[in-house]
C-alpha cells in the first residue's frame, strides 16, 4: 500500500505537484536525515544531505520511471550524492581515528548520543556509549558502513540494499556480516 | 542419509541472516539444530541481538524546524519562475514551478507588476532591512524581504480591497509575478467585498477562495498542513472536493495528509483579537448615557464616531433608531476626546466614554428600553458582519 503510494506521489511529482512533493518530504525528510546521519555524525551536515537529496530528486523527477520501490530510487541519490560528497574537502566531516579522542561539541556528535537514564553517571555512560557506536561506525571502510547503515540502522532487506548500491544480495549479506562483526568486536565491552 | 551437520563456519555466516529474518525455512532449521549443540554460536548470536540493541538506543534525528521551508527555496532558487494570468483577471494561473513555491504556508497574493507598491499602514515596517515610514506608500522589486517589526503588529495595504496585517516578526517575500509568500510568522488578511471573490493560494493546490471577508494563515513550519481561522464572514477552501465553507468562528486544517474536512469551532477569543470593530457597551452614569467604545482586539483600529458622514453609533429607543446626530454629539458632557477632534485610530486596549444627555435625544418623561447600535461605513452585508455584537444589551431608562 505504502509502496503503491509512494510511487503515485512520486509520479505526481513527475508532473510538477509540488503538494505530492511535500507529502514525500513529510514522510522520508527524517529517515532519509537519519541515514545520512549516521554516515557523517553531524546533525546540520546530515540535514543539509537530506535536503541536497530531495533536491536532486525534484530536478530529476521527469527522468523517473516506477520501476521499483520509490524507497530504493531515493536511497539510489542519496547513496550517489553520498559519494559525490565524501571526497570533497573543506567539509565539516573529518576523519576520526578509533584511537583519538574527539571533539564533541564541534561535529554535533554531542547532540545525537543517547541522555537515558536518570542519573548523570547513567547519562555519561550512555553519552559514551553513543560516541562509541558513532566511531565504530565511522572506522569501517566506505562499502561496508553503506550496507552497514541502511541494513543495520535502516532496518532494509538485503535485496533493497542490494539494489540501491547496485551489487549483489549474496555481497550484501557478506558485507554486512563483515560490518557487523566488527563494530561487534569493537563494542564487546559494551555487550553481554 | 542425514543431511551434513551445519559447521560453525556455515552457522556464524547465516546468524545475522537468521536474525533479520532473511534466511530460507530450510537452513533456518539446520542452523536451529547446530544452535542446539553449540555454545559458541549460541554466544555469537546473543552477541548480534546485542549490538542490534545498543544501536536501537541511538535517538533518532529530527530535521530542524523550517526544514521544509528552507526546502523550497532551494527548489525557488533553482527553477526559473513563470507565473500566467488567469481568464477570471484576478485569479491566477500557476505554473508547476511557481506551485512549487506554494506548498510553506504561503500565501500568494496578485499585486500590480514590478515594481510593486504597497502603502505602509501603522506600525514598524522594514523593506530589506530599511525602515519604511508609516503611511508612505513602498516600492519594491521582485525578492525583497518586508518584515514587520519585533514589538507590534504592522499593516500593509495591497490593494484598494485588500489589506494585510503581520504579526510582529512576520517576514514576507515579494515573488515574480505579484505574488507575496509568507516566510516566517503569522499574516491576517482583510478583503472589503468590493470586488470579486479572490483567490489565494495557500498550501499546495488548495485555495483559499474569499470576498468580503477576514481570515488568517498559519501554519506550523514541521507540519505541511495549514490553518485558516476565520474572523469574518466566510472562507471558501478548495482542496480539490466540494468546496468547504468555513464561517466566523470556525477554523480549517487542509493540506497534505489530512482526513477530517469539517470546520471546527474556535476560541471566540481566537477571532474577537482580529475583529475589524471595536467592542461597544451601554451603560447608565447618573441621568446620562454612557456609550463605551473600546479596542478589544490586537491591532489598531479606525473609528470615526464624529463623522457626520460616516456616523456609526446610534441608538434603538424602545425599537426606533435614533441616529446620533451632530449637534448631539458636539454635547458630550464629558469625554477624553475633545468633541471637535476627530478619534482616526484606536489602538489595543485604548477606549473612550461617551456621555449622552437623554433629554438631548428627544427622550421626555418615561421609562425606555435602549440599546446601542454600530454600524460600520462602508456597509458589510449582514452575511459577513463580524466582531463585537452589532447591538448592546439593552438597557432600562428612566427619564424625569
Amino acid at each position: 500500500m505504502d509502496r503503491e503510494r509512494d510511487i503515485n506521489l512520486m509520479l505526481r511529482v513527475k508532473d510538477g505537484d509540488l503538494a505530492a512533493f511535500e507529502a514525500l518530504y513529510a514522510r522520508y525528510s527524517r529517515p532519509l536525515t537519519n541515514f545520512f546521519h549516521r554516515l557523517v555524525w553531524d546533525r546540520c551536515f546530515s540535514e543539509d544531505l537530506m535536503q541536497e537529496t530531495f533536491l536532486r530528486l525534484w530536478r530529476g523527477r521527469k527522468g523517473y520511471r516506477p520501476s521499483g520501490k520509490f524507497t530504493t530510487y531515493m536511497f539510489q541519490i542519496a547513496r550517489n550524492h553520498w559519494l559525490n560528497e565524501r571526497d570533497k574537502k573543506n567539509r565539516r566531516i573529518s576523519p576520526v581515528s578509533m584511537d583519538a579522542g574527539r571533539d564533541e561539541e564541534s561535529n554535533g556528535l554531542k547532540e545525537s548520543l543517547p541522555a537515558r537514564g536518570n542519573g548523570p553517571m547513567t547519562e555519561n555512560l550512555n553519552r559514551e556509549l553513543g560516541e562509541k557506536i558513532a566511531i565504530a561506525v565511522e572506522g569501517l571502510s566506505e562499502k561496508l558502513r553503506l550496507v552497514f547503515v541502511l541494513g543495520q540502522i535502516q532496518g532494509m532487506k538485503y535485496a533493497d540494499i542490494g539494489d540501491i548500491l547496485g551489487i549483489p544480495v549474496g555481497t550484501v549479506k557478506s558485507r554486512m556480516a563483515n560490518a557487523e562483526k566488527t563494530i561487534r568486536g569493537r563494542l564487546s565491552s559494551y555487550l553481554r | 542419509m542425514a543431511p551434513k551437520a551445519m559447521t560453525c563456519q556455515e552457522s556464524s555466516g547465516n546468524l545475522l541472516a537468521r536474525f533479520r529474518q532473511e534466511l530460507s525455512s530450510a537452513d533456518s532449521l539446520e542452523i536451529e539444530a547446530h544452535l542446539e549443540n553449540c555454545g559458541a554460536c549460541r554466544a555469537e548470536e546473543a552477541g548480534i541481538a546485542g549490538l542490534a540493541e545498543l544501536i536501537s538506543s541511538l535517538p533518532e534525528v529530527d530535521p530542524s524546524a523550517g526544514s521544509w521551508s528552507r526546502m523550497l527555496m532551494m527548489i525557488e532558487e533553482s527553477e526559473t519562475v513563470t507565473p500566467v494570468r488567469g481568464n477570471r483577471g484576478r485569479l491566477i494561473a500557476l505554473s508547476a514551478v511557481l506551485a512549487a513555491a506554494l506548498a510553506a504556508g504561503l500565501l500568494l497574493i496578485l499585486l500590480p507588476a514590478s515594481p510593486h507598491t504597497l502603502t505602509a499602514g501603522p506600525g514598524e515596517i522594514t523593506l530589506n532591512g530599511a525602515p519604511v515610514k508609516p503611511g508612505s506608500p513602498i516600492e519594491f522589486e521582485d525578492g525583497a524581504v518586508i518584515e514587520a517589526g519585533r514589538m507590534a503588529l504592522a499593516t500593509l495595504t495591497l490593494t484598494r480591497s485588500i489589506s494585510m496585517v503581520m504579526e510582529a516578526g512576520t517576514r514576507v517575500r515579494a515573488l515574480p509575478g505579484g505574488h507575496l509568500r509568507l516566510l516566517s510568522g503569522r499574516i491576517f488578511v482583510e478583503v472589503d467585498g468590493s470586488g470579486d471573490p479572490i483567490r489565494f493560494y495557500a498550501v499546495g493546490d488548495t485555495a483559499v477562495e474569499v470576498t468580503g471577508t477576514a481570515f488568517d494563515l498559519i501554519r506550523n513550519a514541521r507540519d505541511p498542513a495549514a490553518t485558516v481561522t476565520v474572523a469574518e464572514g466566510t472562507v471558501r477552501v478548495f482542496t480539490g472536493r466540494t468546496p468547504v465553507a468555513v464561517r466566523k468562528g470556525q477554523s480549517f486544517t487542509f493540506g497534505p495528509g489530512q482526513s477530517s474536512f469539517a470546520p471546527s469551532a474556535v476560541d471566540p477569543k481566537r477571532t474577537a483579537d482580529w475583529c475589524s470593530t471595536p467592542t461597544i457597551l451601554l451603560s447608565r452614569d447618573g441621568d446620562l448615557l454612557r456609550l463605551t467604545i473600546r479596542n478589544d482586539t490586537v491591532r489598531p483600529l479606525a473609528v470615526k464616531p464624529f463623522d457626520p458622514h460616516l456616523a456609526a453609533y446610534s441608538l434603538l429607543v424602545e425599537g426606533q433608531e435614533i441616529r446620533l446626530p451632530v449637534k448631539i454629539q458636539e454635547r458630550m458632557v464629558r469625554s477624553p476626546v475633545p468633541a471637535d477632534q476627530e478619534i482616526r485610530t484606536l489602538d489595543p486596549g485604548a477606549g473612550y466614554d461617551l456621555l449622552l444627555d437623554p433629554k438631548s435625544l428627544g427622550l421626555q418623561g418615561g421609562t425606555y428600553r435602549i440599546r446601542a447600535v454600530y454600524k460600520p461605513y462602508p456597509p458589510l452585508p449582514a452575511e459577513v458582519w463580524h466582531g463585537p455584537p452589532l447591538t448592546t444589551e439593552a438597557l432600562t431608562l428612566t427619564v424625569e
